[in-house]
């Protein structure tokens, strides 16, 4: 099987309150997945039963191929950053990450090496009640990280933080998950901060799924306007060249290359034009980029 | 390209691992606690039980086997405060399954406080007479109180993972240790006054074993025979249906 996350017909309920109703996804290797919904709407649940926290009361959950309920083994190659995570205060930094990195299977020199990654390898030796929520969350990601997970769940890991450690937060989890070529799930209902990383999106929503699919298509499903970074030994003359076109919407410049803001309806006419100016070597290369969140996951709760 | 690590040593696996990390967390509390009942006991073993015979000795211990039950009951509530407060998530997070984490929690709140126990009812009778060690009566009262500590860690493990509030299991816990008896014969007293019958010493014995089996054994010989067997297969059987529920419910 090549996805990652399998959830089938899965229903959770709580104290007779249903948080997922017949949620059914998947997420393929590789994706840096967002699940997008509001407060409440069953993200957490789904990542906890994705873990193997929670046992689902029906539907079949798979996470690489095993049932992570009666399989903790699997949870080796699964980081978890929780979006509340409780810690041992009185513990030590070092005594947490060298107890996790060993039941994990991970050798200490990794729990080294990791917390180097994250920047807290100089507070080893402080109890952990002394960090600051962003060391908080990077001792938490930490944690995630031991063990060359093959599976990143991060639940709302720019939750409760200032602007400065968001921005790092995000920063670090683009870079260690590029470097570890794991798959990565994050939960979040801030839109912007999704917008930045996930290439495959999950819309939840009042405990079910709304939709799933890489963002290039559920933009083009849903019309959502979709972002072109197009790479230019001239990016004045290209922004010039293509603000004309009626189905372009903006263009921002950059350094060597533009980001193009499109109507996903003209997406064909749009690369045939980008094809005509590679020609005249107006275009070195271009990608899609992503489609806009919030005009995707606002038509998928629309209907 | 994903970076390679060297080497996954399993360093004694998942279950050891979290009783040692447990252990180190909380064994100060123990040693403390322990520590200080243990000394007690074994100086009042060698300057004023020992002279007046055996029998002294294991009825004091059986008293002193109540601290340290006391002790046991308090360091359960940091479980269920770990499982309320979510903090267990961390570790459930890792291969460690249910079944290991409440079965680490049960090894590290009985093994230190058995060997405790053992330690200062042996040392004083090695150093002053090591005849005695060899005596079933000693022998019998080390491990009826064992018996009794695994019965009460068993049961208290089960509360916490039930209840999962250190404050509500502590009071549960020291009211079944200290009130159980003392219920079992109002029971049993009520039942007498009601029906018209005498109060069966049998009975009376066998209600108050449930709540303290040490209560088994026999008086006059001071047999532990009874005792041991009852607490440590009723013990075997709670473990294994604290273990299940833990298989199939311990949610975090």
């Amino acid at each position: 099987m090549h996805d990652v996350v399998y959830f089938e017909d899965v229903y959770k309920a709580y104290n007779n309150k249903m948080a997922l109703r017949g949620a059914s996804f998947t997420i393929p290797r590789g994706a840096v997945s967002g699940l997008l919904g509001p407060n409440g709407s069953g993200k957490t649940t789904s990542l906890k039963l994705a873990l193997g926290l929670l046992k689902p009361s029906r539907g079949a959950v798979l996470v690489l191929g095993e049932d992570p309920w009666s399989k903790p083994g699997v949870r080796a190659s699964i980081g978890y950053l929780p979006e509340s995570p409780i810690y041992p205060r009185d513990a030590r930094v070092s005594t947490l990450l060298h107890h996790i990195a060993r039941l994990k299977g991970a050798s200490l020199g990794e729990a080294g090496r990791v917390a180097k990654l994250v920047g807290i390898d100089r507070l080893m030796g402080y109890p952990i009640s002394s960090l600051s929520r962003g060391y908080l969350q990077r001792l938490g990601l930490a944690l995630a990280l031991l063990g060359e997970p093959e599976l990143l769940l991060l639940d709302e890991p720019t939750a409760n933080l200032d602007p400065r450690a968001r921005v790092e937060i995000l920063r670090l989890v683009r870079d260690v998950s590029s470097m570890l070529d794991a798959t990565v799930v994050i939960s979040s209902h801030i839109l912007p901060e999704l917008q930045e990383v996930v290439d495959y999106l999950v819309i939840i929503s009042q405990g079910e799924v709304l939709d799933h699919g890489p963002v290039e298509e559920l933009a083009r499903r849903y019309r959502a306007r979709m972002l072109y970074r197009v790479s230019t030994p001239n990016p004045r003359l290209l922004a010039r060249d293509l603000i004309v076109l009626h189905y372009v919407d903006g263009v921002m410049l950059g350094e060597d290359s533009i980001t193009v803001y499109v109507s996903s309806t003209h997406y064909r006419a749009f690369e045939a034009r980008l094809e005509e100016l590679a020609g005249e070597g107006l275009v070195e290369e271009y990608r899609v980029e992503t489609g806009l969140l919030g005009e995707i996951y606002e038509a998928a709760v629309s209907g | 390209m994903r970076p390679r690590f060297p080497g996954k040593p399993r360093l004694g696996g998942p279950l050891a691992g979290h009783v040692d990390y447990i252990l180190s967390r909380y064994s100060k509390a123990v040693v403390a606690s322990t520590i200080v009942v243990g000394l007690i006991y074994s100086t009042s073993i060698l300057l004023a039980l020992l002279p007046t015979g055996v029998d002294l000795v294991v009825w004091v211990g059986i008293l002193v086997m109540l601290v340290y039950l006391a002790v046991v009951i308090e360091l359960a509530g940091n479980m269920a405060q770990e499982l309320g407060s979510g903090e267990a998530a961390l570790y459930l997070a890792t291969p460690l399954s249910r079944v290991q984490y409440t079965l680490a929690w049960i090894a590290s709140l009985a093994l230190p406080t058995i060997a405790s126990y053992t330690a200062s009812l042996l040392t004083p009778l090695l150093v002053v007479s090591p005849g005695l060690v060899a005596r079933d009566v000693v022998w019998g009262l080390a491990l009826g109180v064992s018996g009794e500590i695994l019965y009460y860690t068993v049961i208290i493990t089960g509360l916490a993972i039930i209840f999962r509030r250190k404050n509500l299991v502590s009071i549960i816990g020291l009211t079944l240790l200290l009130m159980g008896p003392l219920v079992a014969i109002l029971t049993s007293i009520i039942y007498s006054s009601i029906t018209g019958t005498d109060v069966n010493p049998d009975t009376l014995k066998s209600l108050i074993g449930v709540f303290h089996p040490i209560a088994l054994l026999e008086e006059e010989t001071l047999d532990f025979t009874a005792p041991i067997i009852y607490s440590l297969t009723t013990s075997l059987l709670l473990l294994a249906l604290v273990a299940r529920h833990a298989a199939r419910n311990l949610e975090v």
